[in-house]
C-alpha cells in the first residue's frame, strides 16, 4: 500500500464525498453548484471539499471561461493503484466466465 | 489471517450436471488463453491438476483441492496473476433458468484496508470510465 492511501480511503468513506466525486467525474463544478446539486449547506460542502483536496482527490482552478469563478475537478492519480490486484483478477475471471457462458449458450442452442 | 475476495458470477441455461461438465471435462473448448500463449495449447484437468500443455511444456494453472460434482470445485491457483496461497472456488447452484456459476478468488493476507481498497477500486473504475468519456 502506498503512503497516503489511508488518507484517500478515509476521505472516500463518506457518502456525500463519494457523490461529490461522481458529480465531478462528469464535469467540473463550482462549490455553489455542487451544494445545490447535493442539497447540502455551503458550509458542509466546504468542509467536504477541504477533505477531498487534502487527499489529493480534487483540485480547484479558475474557470477558463469566467475568471471570477473557481471550479473543482477530479484528480485521478491517488486512486489509480487501487484497482491493481482486485481489478486484475476481476478482469481475468470475467473474461473466462464470459467465454464459458458463450460456450454454454452454444450447447443450449444445440441441445 | 484476513482474506480478500473477488467474485464473478453468471447464469447459464444448462442443468447443473452439464454446467459442471462444461467447466471441467470440456474446459479446452472455452478457456481464454492469455495473449502471448503458444498457439495450439491444450487446457485440461488431469492428474488432480489443471494444466495448459503447449509445445514448450506443461504449465500448471491449478491443483485441485476438492472435486465435488456437480456442486463445487476448489482449486489452489497457480495460473495467471497467482500469489502463494490463492484459492479459487467455483460453485454450481441450480436455478429455475439453469445454473448459477460463481467463481470466487480468495487471497490470503490481504489487509482489511486493502479489501476496502479493492471495493473502492471497482467503484473508482466506474468513475474513471465516466471521467474518460466526458467531453473536454
Amino acid at each position: 500500500m502506498r503512503p497516503g492511501l489511508a488518507v484517500t480511503l478515509s476521505a472516500l468513506a463518506d457518502d456525500t464525498r463519494r457523490t461529490v466525486i461522481e458529480q465531478l467525474a462528469r464535469q467540473p463544478f463550482s462549490a455553489g453548484e455542487l451544494a445545490d446539486r447535493l442539497d447540502v449547506t455551503p458550509a458542509a460542502l466546504t468542509r467536504h471539499l477541504r477533505v477531498l483536496r487534502q487527499a489529493g482527490l480534487v483540485s480547484v482552478a479558475l474557470d477558463p471561461a469566467d475568471s471570477r469563478r473557481h471550479v473543482y475537478s477530479v484528480e485521478t492519480a491517488p486512486l489509480e493503484g487501487l484497482t491493481d490486484w482486485a481489478g486484475q483478477l476481476v478482469r481475468f475471471w470475467a473474461s473466462q466466465v464470459a467465454a464459458y457462458a458463450r460456450e454454454a449458450r452454444r450447447d443450449d442452442a444445440a441441445g | 489471517m484476513p482474506r480478500g475476495e473477488v467474485t464473478v458470477t453468471t447464469v447459464v441455461g444448462l442443468p447443473v450436471e452439464e454446467a459442471f461438465t462444461l467447466f471441467t471435462e470440456r474446459i479446452d473448448r472455452w478457456w481464454v488463453r492469455p495473449a502471448g500463449t503458444a498457439t495450439g495449447s491444450v487446457v485440461r484437468f488431469e492428474g488432480g491438476r489443471l494444466v495448459a500443455v503447449t509445445s514448450q511444456g506443461v504449465e500448471v494453472l491449478a491443483s485441485v483441492a476438492s472435486w465435488d460434482p456437480p456442486a463445487l470445485l476448489e482449486l489452489d491457483w497457480s495460473g495467471p496473476h497467482a500469489q502463494p496461497g490463492d484459492r479459487v472456488t467455483i460453485e454450481f447452484e441450480p436455478e429455475p433458468a439453469g445454473t448459477r456459476v460463481t467463481v470466487r478468488h480468495h487471497r490470503e493476507g490481504v489487509r482489511p484496508e486493502e479489501t476496502t481498497a479493492a471495493v473502492l477500486g471497482l467503484w473508482w473504475g466506474s468513475v474513471l470510465s465516466r471521467f474518460a468519456s466526458r467531453r473536454p
